[in-house]
């Protein structure tokens, strides 16, 4: 199924540095004029400029969503794959997915790997490189750091200094394709969590760096080969429709059998407030949730199924 | 106010009865905190790979007041007449870390002094010192494996361990420009033996309190931009998995317990008795349900203790640190001498 788009969907959003922040770049010290450690830089719109790579971004939305799923779940791989786990990717050897087939090492790899990717599935999260926004003008500027010895009371280590950023917003948006309900209910939970400082991004987080607030814009659903007809969403190709105000996961949009050898959530819905439109083009329908509550009320509805599919493979 | 006053050091010293307050060392500012006979023992760290339900995971709220003038030097010097029109007058200046116009006391500066006195009064390692290595008593030598911590470690982190707490930047609650006055300092002499005992390391450094810092008087000094007093500061502190006693340990080590109260010393000039700072903990925000925090989008079941409540809380997580004997009483006792607050003693004229 992993060839047929079924759905995606786009969260914007901004983060905006609550505290400073500071993601380093490689090259330490190779200027005397700089800070020892200084924010990475990129080119963007013709110019220099820090910006928040969306690789780190995702390494730090995937340790934490990694420590959602083992909070409520597990840490080990359960004989029933219904169960929620999350294994550690940095020690998984993924033995188990040797010789096997797509739908058996989809069915095997953890919750989370079905989101973030291993050794044999690809990643269906995706986080652009976020930029500064013009609206809000960013501040950087150098801290320096020293640790007292504790037994003379003098400078022991240090002083080194660093670039950070104090003041700003970057724009940014996150990817899902392909997704189930429960999916986008934990990385909703993942943001929340980064908002309401649980954790940070970048260097240093336990000396008071990396605390940024979360800014939802908006979120976008796509159905890329569904239509509108009569009132109603509906698949080609199949016999399938919904009432226009449907949040469709994955599974949604496959026989049984299918989500059965994927383990995918059979019928993977849940009602929405907004309804579906048509896609410029024509063909494909979207849903758009727009603001900060909205959003919220999008992640609502995925944590619901988040929480059906934790009590489901309890009870299983 | 007379009878505390030091001695000055190169009177000579009369010889004083055992237990007299006024020993060598009193006419110091500071005083070292002896390491405990017992040596530190070093386990296995909880981990962050999840929220455990038996331990303990929330913020703490903390209000800072400053008692006696606190610098913390960004780095930065800048002629008076750039700073604000107050300072025209003033040539140079070392300015504070701020935002805005906001004074700021980094979340580093505040991990340092609450790391470097929970090291202090646990069976913790001697970390970040200069001490000679034959120097440090056995079981001491900082922690370097990460599957086996120290209880300051544990906490607070080590080489490859992120630890348990993260801190962040205390912001002053209003704009409330100070230029103080930051002598030059000696440096400390590592040579000398006081440092020392029985060619060990005799203990960990801590400054006194006084009553205020020196005044400018005759000596040397640069103008600095400092947090005045009764300047408050407000911050939170993030925890996950601690045990009741690391917390209580924290607790304690914060000055909430109150047959211990003490204030802390942040940033510069301790010797001349600037940086005395009381915290108060105004909310603890704990995660008493994980299953529910992470099952709905909108949880409602977390707690917010203040008040009596939070007092009655406070007492309970410093006596598991009691009972578990996390925390060193011998030591601790020595902290609370050093610390106490309010203090009726003098800073010295004399620079350490
Ligand atoms: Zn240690």
């Amino acid at each position: 199924m992993h060839k047929r788009l079924v759905n995606h969907c786009t969260i914007a959003l901004k983060l905006i540095p609550d505290g400073p922040i500071l993601i380093k770049s490689g090259r330490e010290g190779a200027d005397p004029t700089k800070p020892q450690m200084e924010f990475v830089e990129t080119y963007h719109h013709g110019k220099r400029s820090i910006y928040l790579p969306g690789s780190s971004l995702k390494g730090a939305i995937r340790a934490h969503a990694e420590r959602i799923v083992r909070t409520v779940g597990r840490d080990k791989r359960p004989t029933n794959p219904k169960l929620l786990w999350a294994n550690d990717p940095l020690t998984d050897d993924y033995k188990y997915l040797e010789n096997k087939s797509p739908s058996e090492i989809y069915q095997l790899s953890s919750f989370t790997d079905r989101i973030f990717g291993n050794t044999s599935i690809a990643s269906r999260l995706r986080i652009e490189d976020a930029y500064p926004s013009s609206d809000r003008p960013l501040k950087l500027e150098e801290r320096n750091g020293v640790a007292i010895d504790r037994v003379f009371g003098s400078v022991a280590v240090g002083p080194f200094d660093y670039q950070v950023c104090t003041e700003g917003e970057f724009i940014t948006k996150i990817h899902l394709k392909n997704f189930t309900l429960s999916q986008l209910g934990l990385i909703g939970l993942v943001l929340r969590d980064l908002d309401d400082g649980w954790f940070g991004i970048g260097f240093a987080k336990s000396r008071g760096l990396g605390t940024v607030n979360v800014q939802l814009e908006s979120g976008v659903v796509q159905y890329p080969g569904c239509i509108l007809n009569d009132g109603q969403i509906q698949a080609l190709g199949s016999e399938k429709t919904w009432d226009i105000t449907t949040l469709l996961g994955a599974g949604a949009f496959l026989s049984e059998d299918e989500c059965r050898k994927y383990d995918f959530i059979i019928d993977d819905k849940e009602d929405t407030p907004v309804a579906a439109q048509n896609m410029d083009l024509g063909l494909g329908v979207y849903l758009l949730w727009q603001g900060e509550k909205q959003v919220k009320d999008l992640f609502t509805r995925g944590v619901k199924a988040w929480k059906r599919h934790y009590f489901e493979g309890v009870a299983a | 106010m007379t009878n505390n006053r030091p001695i000055p050091p190169r009177k000579p010293t009369p010889p004083q009865p055992i237990n007299e307050p006024v020993t060598q060392n009193s006419f110091k500012p500071y005083k070292l905190i002896p390491l405990s006979n017992k040596t530190p023992q070093r386990k296995h760290p909880v981990g962050q790979d999840r929220y455990k339900s038996q331990l303990l995971s929330g913020k703490l709220c903390l209000k800072l007041t400053v008692k006696t003038s606190t610098f913390v030097a960004s780095g930065v010097v800048v002629m008076g007449s750039d700073l604000s029109s107050r300072t025209k007058n003033i040539p140079l200046v070392k300015v504070a870390v701020g935002k805005d116009e906001k004074l700021i006391i980094p979340g580093s500066s505040l991990k340092g002094v609450i790391r470097s006195t929970y090291e202090a009064i646990t069976l913790s390692c001697l970390c970040k010192t200069k001490a000679n290595r034959e120097a440090i008593p056995n079981g001491y030598k900082e922690c370097n494996d990460k599957q086996k911590l120290c209880p300051a470690c544990q906490v607070f982190g080590a080489m490859g361990w992120q630890g348990l707490i993260s801190f962040n930047d205390a912001i002053a609650d209003e704009i409330k420009p100070s230029i103080g006055f930051m002598p030059s300092l000696h440096n400390p002499r590592p040579k000398r033996d006081g440092y020392y005992l029985n060619g060990k390391v005799a203990g960990r450094k801590f400054y006194y309190h006084a009553i205020k810092p020196v005044d400018k008087g005759q000596q040397q000094g640069i103008p600095v931009q400092q947090a005045g007093n009764e300047l408050t500061f407000s911050t939170q502190l993030q925890f996950m998995n601690l045990t009741k006693a690391e917390l209580g340990t924290l607790l304690i080590v914060l000055g909430q317990d109150k047959n211990n109260n003490f204030a802390l010393k942040v940033g510069g000039g301790k010797p001349i008795g600037m940086g005395t700072m009381i915290v108060e903990l105004t909310k603890i925000e704990r995660c008493n349900d994980l299953k529910n925090r992470y099952l709905d989008y909108c949880y409602s079941e977390n707690d917010f203790l203040a008040g009596d409540k939070l007092k009655q809380y406070i007492q309970e997580l410093i006596q598991a640190s009691h009972n578990e004997k996390l925390v060193q009483i011998d030591a601790l006792k020595e902290l609370k001498e050093i610390w106490k607050y309010p203090t009726t003693r003098e800073a010295p004229q004399d620079m350490y």
